[in-house]
């Protein structure tokens, strides 16, 4: 509880003297914004969709999204995000052991 | 002790942990020489992988991919002016110049000769100081401990930072975090707001992977548009002259290997620090100082050094105290505590083998630095070409799965992206990381500490002050906490002593 008291104190006195929110310079460029809020979006969309949809398809979507932001040619984009989700995959389920989620491929699950 | 020492030879000699080793050395070397990848981020990647491992090939891994990493991150700083890690930003203009000055070899060579040289160094200080140092601590009771660690986590907030106050934020945040859960003396759910999931705590490796790894991301996110262009350079055999520099600058390296060991020693200062320090250090010392920044060898072979023997510095804390040194042998803290190979003193009693063990991964690790670096500058173009658009991505989608793997639960992931954005929320308003990350470790024991000791001497506080060295390492970290207090008041005196003489 001190901690947190001396932590709003300090944290006031810090701000006090730089204005509350100062905007990155980068903030105008609309594709390195785009490319910096993807970054949380994907993953709050991994956490609520990972269950239900399974992780090979969630993971493909994610990798496809941040690639294509990035300027990564269509169609590496596409084969790159296949064997990375599928690499990953294998990787931590197969090896480690981590039950990942099959989601809708349940019923092709290998 | 012998049969100790053959057994963790037995231990790191078997083909599983020398695989273990080898795929982590260019997995290391690899992360390092990518500008951007940095060797504790290497680290917090590896954190879920070695999970699944035994203790001794999780040490061996974990070891062997920082050696390298901090070595590799000089690849990248000498051929396109980027440092691959923060620990060889210290020298990255004057290695740079050296190449410009077609002295790209000397440059590389000198980084590898002597990291690996520095490397050794700490190691065996690291040999010979740490089984001493645990017997002393031994009769460390709670008080010492607890004083011990305020020290340490003092430590960090002022070595690590430029501006202490933010320091201090960055600690709180840290010690407040390891608040969290029901896991404290009493069992009383503390910031949990209803909140089952937190009950637990927050557990230790989605905080590291999102505040080393994801924020790395998150950076590269905005710097993506930058282009980088590899400077045309012959890289011939690396190994040339390196003999004659180490004849001609013996001190420095001695200088550097020691003060890199200190500097890793000492909580909250990790690699990066103790370069830039050494640097500075081997300009105030050199006989050419106006040679510095002209593509100079003298201050790479001294920080090279310095950089790669704070590694090694930093675990005789992380051993014996259970102190971590810096944030990486932090991770490696957390790791040990997942594994029930609880860092401390007795660990040197009850599992001595495992401890051999990671004195031999050390000396191993930094022996063959020297063959596979050389191979990684060779292939350095080929490195450096990776595209990072596709990399990046990729190293997010390892995070989530590495967060997910500790609990199996979609929490952690959401943990990991709230601290990847503090991460680097901080970095940009320049709150140091080390302080949160320390405290987030070692908050736990202060608390068991302090706690353990109070029910000992019955609610008295004198009793924190009256064993010898408790005592001592108290006044210490007082005199430490009223330093800048008195440093503030001494230079007021002074601006008004000038402003009533002048």
């Amino acid at each position: 509880m001190i901690c947190a008291i001396m932590l709003v104190i300090r944290g006031v006195k810090t701000v006090g003297t730089e204005g509350w929110i100062t905007l990155p310079h980068w903030w105008g460029q609309r594709r390195i914004a785009l490319g910096f809020l993807l970054i949380p979006l994907v993953l709050v969309f991994y956490v609520a969709v990972s269950e239900s949809l399974g992780f090979i398809p969630t993971a493909v979507i994610l990798l496809m999204a941040l690639f294509l932001v990035f300027k990564v040619r269509l169609q590496t984009a596409l084969i790159v995000a296949m064997l990375g989700s599928l690499c990953i995959h294998t990787l931590f389920y197969k090896l480690l052991k981590v039950p990942l989620p099959w989601g809708i491929l349940n019923s092709v699950a290998w | 002790m012998l049969a100790n020492l053959v057994a963790a030879f037995g231990q790191v000699f078997d083909p599983y942990v020398l695989g273990v080793i080898m795929l982590s050395a260019i997995y290391g070397l690899f992360v390092g020489a990518v500008p951007g990848l940095s060797a504790t981020m290497a680290v917090a990647l590896l954190v879920p992988v070695t999970f699944f491992m035994p203790p001794v090939p999780a040490i061996a891994a974990m070891v062997t991919a920082t050696a390298m990493a901090i070595f590799s991150g000089d690849i990248p700083g000498c051929l396109l002016r980027i440092p691959g890690t923060p620990a060889s930003a210290a020298y990255t203009d004057e290695a740079y110049a050296m190449t410009k000055n077609g002295q790209a070899e000397v440059a590389l060579g000198a980084g590898l000769v002597f990291s690996a040289v520095g490397g050794l160094f700490g190691t065996f200080v690291l040999i010979t100081a740490a089984p001493s140092l645990a017997e002393m601590a031994l009769k460390f009771s709670s008080f010492e401990y607890f004083w011990l660690v305020l020290l340490g986590l003092t430590c960090a907030i002022f070595i690590a930072s430029s501006n202490p106050l933010k320091g201090f934020v960055s600690l709180f945040l840290g010690l407040m975090i390891a608040c969290v859960g029901m896991g404290n003396p009493a069992g009383f759910p503390r910031f949990t707001f209803g909140n089952t999931d937190l009950l637990g705590g927050i557990s230790l490796v989605p905080i590291m992977v999102g505040m080393f790894a994801v924020s790395e991301v998150l950076r590269y996110a905005i710097t993506a548009s930058q282009k980088m262009k590899i400077v045309q350079s012959k890289v011939g055999n690396v190994f040339a002259g390196m003999w004659g520099l180490t004849v001609k600058y013996p001190a420095a390296i001695l200088r550097g290997s020691i003060l890199g060991t200190i500097v890793g020693a000492l909580p909250g200062a990790g690699a990066d620090i103790a370069a830039y320090m050494s640097y500075a250090m081997s300009k105030k010392f050199s006989k050419e100082p106006e040679k510095f920044g002209t593509g100079h060898v003298e201050g790479i072979v001294e920080s090279g050094a310095a950089n790669n023997s704070s590694l090694a510095g930093a675990w005789i804390p992380a051993l014996v105290f259970g102190i971590p040194g810096d944030s990486i042998t932090a991770i490696v803290i957390g790791v040990l505590y997942m594994k029930n190979l609880n860092p401390g003193p007795m660990i040197f009693i009850t599992n001595p083998v495992a401890m051999y063990s990671v004195f031999i991964v050390f000396v191993l690790a930094n022996l063959l630095m020297l063959p596979l670096g050389f191979l990684t500058i060779k292939l350095a173009k080929k490195i450096l070409e990776v595209p990072r658009n596709i990399l990046m991505p990729l190293i997010l989608l390892f995070c989530i799965v590495g967060s997910y793997s500790i609990n199996n639960s979609a929490f952690d992931v959401s943990i990991m992206l709230g601290f990847g954005l503090l991460a680097y929320l901080m970095e940009e308003n320049g709150f140091p990381i080390a302080p949160t990350i320390l405290g987030v470790v070692l908050g736990g024991m202060l608390e068991e500490n302090f706690i353990s000791s109070m029910i000992k001497s019955d609610g008295n506080f004198v009793a924190f002050f009256n064993r010898p060295i408790a005592g001592t390492l108290g006044v210490l970290t007082i005199l430490v906490w009223s330093m800048p207090i008195v440093m503030r008041l001494l230079r007021k005196k002074q601006i008004t002593e000038v402003y009533v003489n002048g």
